[in-house]
């Protein structure tokens, strides 16, 4: 186990680290000069000798990969420069923006689990039942509806016809405020990715439900209830957790749409909008951020994934040796 | 295996047909131009005239649905066309070299799924100008991944078969292995992903161009058109988000309860071990 989790996170350095530096590559390739950001107009009355002794202090003539080595030292001394728009702190901005995306995910992803747990264990073990098709039905219709429009009509029901829930922003630290603001956000990432973990469950515990060692127990004459609550759901815990690890990146990616919709001052909203303002050194950062906290929720998941099964493990060893 | 809501199927699949037939011949159906603006009527809730009403500019919304919908179906096919060869190629080296260069490849596509893919979107259509061309290509160079994934699995346990042992044998090279025998065994894998890309890229379409960095403002597609309906939801003029969105709705849906058949049509549980790990 020690030698799986040492090898498991000295990959996920080196993921971090090729992703690191797309990143920096990438984000230096988008237009706009970080000169023309920082000065705006003035930029234009200064001499072209002005502009080549700004560059050189930004260290932007230098070739990429040097770029790229003082740019992570800094890194690593906690340094992420400056917003080119606001010149605040990034990491002040950053920082004040990480709890509320991370209260959207802990909250949407609560109610998917409820959903996915109760919906996809019915759906997967009355496979074929009215009730089966019922919830494939509906699940089919939340995987195809556009997540932004779903915002807009929630809000719509909720906020102007029932006037019941705030429109966007997230209240003041009132919880019970606090609650209200959050449930339409988290609702709407909850709701257009709960059917692909519907179908996950459903279709692992209907063909597990098939499978020789229900049969063995079948045999054994052990109850049907029992063989749901102890072997059927233990058994999809695995596929469920992988999943789950897997889609992070996508309902992070959800979150950028959401957060803009519901002005949600999270992570996702700052990204657009430091995208669209060619704000560079926040819009990293916030990239920066993201990929670290998928590659870290992807490698806790593999780790109590092999924790739980052994051959996970074994053969994730064993085709390293290959 | 005989799926038994395959009702459903027919229901969306029919409805799928048809909305691409009409979608293709839009100039035949549509009275008007999508871009002709009328302004002595304007927000026009559906009559006669107007099937589906009329926009804030007087514009057709059914003129510009179909128009629209040409531009979301060709972005939906081509980039997923698009994603499938970036992917099938990048599976298929990465699982028949195998060794050190698999490793290199599989943690560069690792760090690439783990940015999420609107914010590298958002970058990478910064870096163009505005354009269908543009945005199929962010597209595609952002959901090619799990493609690769997939195809490479699959050709790491086909590699050593014996079917692959004995055409060695034989004389074949790692070409032929890989263009006759390996990659029409992962034709159920390329098929089932395509037509999840598909619906991938469509959805993708219609999020981008809502940001407002999508296709140009100007021309219809649906996500344009729901973007446009935003500021106009209030005023109770819900034909303008309700039809594009039905459009969306009834295309994905088709897509993915296909797709769903083709599953079970190939021995469904195969592609759903979503769980197995790398």
């Amino acid at each position: 186990m020690s030698q799986f989790i040492l090898k498991r996170i000295v990959e996920s350095l080196i993921v971090l680290f090729i992703g690191s530096m797309l990143c920096f590559i990438f984000i230096r390739m988008l237009p706009g000069d970080p000169a023309a950001a920082l000065y705006g107009d003035q930029l234009q009355k200064m001499s072209e000798a002005d502009r080549v002794r700004i560059n050189e202090n930004l260290g932007l003539n230098e070739p990429i990969f040097n770029q790229y080595g003082k740019w992570l030292s800094q890194v690593f001394h906690g340094e992420w420069g400056q917003s080119l728009s606001s010149g605040e702190n990034v990491t002040t901005i950053v920082v004040q923006a990480l709890q509320p995306t991370f209260m959207l995910m802990l909250s949407s992803h609560l109610i998917i689990f409820v959903l996915a747990i109760v919906f996809g264990i019915i759906s997967g073990y009355f496979r074929k039942s009215f009730i089966d098709q019922a919830i494939t039905v509906v699940s089919f219709l939340f995987m195809s509806i556009p997540s932004f429009w779903l915002a807009i009509i929630l809000m719509l029901f909720f906020s102007v016809y029932l006037r019941v829930l705030p429109t966007s922003g997230i209240g003041n630290s009132n919880w019970g405020e606090f609650l209200r603001y959050i449930i339409m956000p988290s609702l709407v990432i909850a709701l257009s990715h709960v059917g692909y973990y519907i179908r996950l469950l459903r279709n692992h515990i209907a063909t597990s439900k098939e499978s020789g060692f229900v049969f063995a127990l079948k045999a054994r004459g052990i109850p049907e209830h029992l063989i749901l609550l102890n072997h059927l759901i233990p058994h999809a815990f695995i596929p469920f957790l992988s999943f789950t690890g897997m889609s992070i990146a996508v309902s992070l990616a959800s979150s950028v749409l959401v957060e803009t919709i519901f002005s949600w001052p999270g992570i996702g909203r700052l990204a657009l909008k430091s995208a669209l303002t060619h704000d560079y050194p926040v819009l990293l950062a916030v990239i920066m951020l993201s990929m670290f906290f998928v590659i870290t929720v992807n490698l806790l998941v593999d780790l109590i994934c092999a924790w739980i099964d052994p051959r996970i493990r074994t053969n994730f060893l064993e085709e390293g040796k290959k | 295996m005989i799926v038994k809501h395959s009702w459903m199927l027919k229901a969306t699949s029919i409805s799928f047909l048809i909305l691409i037939v009409v979608t293709f011949m839009a100039p035949i159906f549509t009275p008007y131009e999508p871009q002709t603006v009328n302004m002595s009527k304007v927000l026009h809730p559906p009559d006669f005239m107007h099937l589906f009403g009329t926009d804030e500019l007087g514009r057709d919304v059914l003129s510009r649905l179909l128009h629209g919908g040409q531009v979301s179906l060709l972005v939906g096919a081509t980039a997923m066309f698009v994603s499938i060869i970036i992917g099938v190629s990048y599976g298929a080296i990465s699982g028949f070299v195998g060794g050190f260069i698999d490793r290199v490849l599989m943690r560069f596509l690792d760090a690439c799924l783990s940015i999420p893919s609107l914010i590298l979107m958002i970058g990478l259509q910064l870096l163009f100008s505005q354009g269908l061309i543009t945005i199929i290509f962010v597209i595609s160079l952002t959901s090619w991944m799990p493609v690769a994934r997939m195809i490479r699995t699959e050709i790491m346990v086909m590699k050593n078969d014996v079917f692959i042992q004995a055409s060695k044998v034989v004389g074949a090279t790692p070409i032929r292995l890989l263009y006759r025998h390996l990659l029409p065994q992962c034709w159920p894998t390329i098929t089932i992903m395509a037509i999840s890309g598909i619906s991938h890229a469509i959805l993708a379409e219609a999020t981008l161009s809502f940001l407002g960095i999508g296709i140009p403002p100007h021309e219809p597609s649906w996500g344009n058109m729901l973007m446009d309906a935003q500021s106009h939801l209030l005023s109770g003029a819900w034909w303008l988000a309700f039809f594009p969105a039905m459009c969306i709705i009834i295309t994905i849906l088709a897509i993915t309860s296909s797709g769903e058949l083709l599953q079970d049509r190939f021995e469904g549980y195969k592609f759903r071990q979503v769980g197995k790990i790398r």
